[in-house]
């Protein structure tokens, strides 16, 4: 477990990649969702 | 309402920025002269927290709402789970950002060339480079305004 975060976010311009990847995808899906259902009442 | 959007959103994630504006104009030395500018506080996703403050307080109208409330059931979940993602989203860069630090240098362009177009073409490399470099920062800024439309439009519905 310890090997694999380490190869995952070992390096640190490789996590700041991952972390800014998940983020930007979350963001924009949650954007996506927000506008869609922003007409509900 | 600007009254409340104002105190709600934009003083908890504005004040510390505006803070060090005021603050770097003083000479308080090279270093912590540096350290004033107001891009240095922000850079590592910090404006996560301001926005997990909002989806919090979000959360807790959505819980408590007025009595008057008229929204429907699946308005109130949908509401629910994008704030639940917004939390989860700003808790890992406001966790992960200042782990995985970015320096304040860019990497350095190539030197700019001759002529119009190739000029233009410079500038938009440069400025992709520059997001690249600080993507932490530019995907946290659009977070924390979606997470001040979320609490805005949580207040908005249920406490009206």
């Amino acid at each position: 477990m310890s090997q694999m975060v380490h190869k995952f976010l070992g390096n640190k311009e490789r996590g700041r990649d991952i972390v800014a990847a998940i983020a930007a995808v979350g963001a924009v899906l949650l954007a996506i969702a927000t506008a869609v259902t922003s007409f509900m009442h | 309402m600007e009254e409340w959007s104002f105190v709600n959103i934009f003083l908890p994630a504005l004040l510390p920025v505006i803070v060090l504006l005021v603050l770097s104009i003083f000479d308080l030395g090279a270093t912590a002269n540096s350290n004033a500018n107001p891009f240095v506080a922000v850079k590592d996703g910090q404006l996560a927290w301001a926005g997990l403050g909002m989806c919090i307080n979000a959360m807790y109208e959505l819980r408590h709402p007025s009595e008057k409330l008229t929204l429907v059931k699946a308005a109130i979940d949908a509401l629910f789970w994008e704030l639940i993602c917004a939390i989860l989203i700003l808790t890992l860069i406001a966790a992960l950002g200042p782990v995985f630090t970015t320096s304040m240098t860019v990497p350095a362009a190539s030197s700019r060339p001759a002529g119009f177009l190739a000029n233009c073409w410079w500038f938009v490399v440069r400025g992709w480079r520059v997001i690249m470099h600080f993507k932490i920062f530019f995907v946290t800024v659009p977070l924390t305004l979606l997470s001040g439309f979320l609490y805005w439009k949580t207040h908005l519905t249920t406490q009206a």
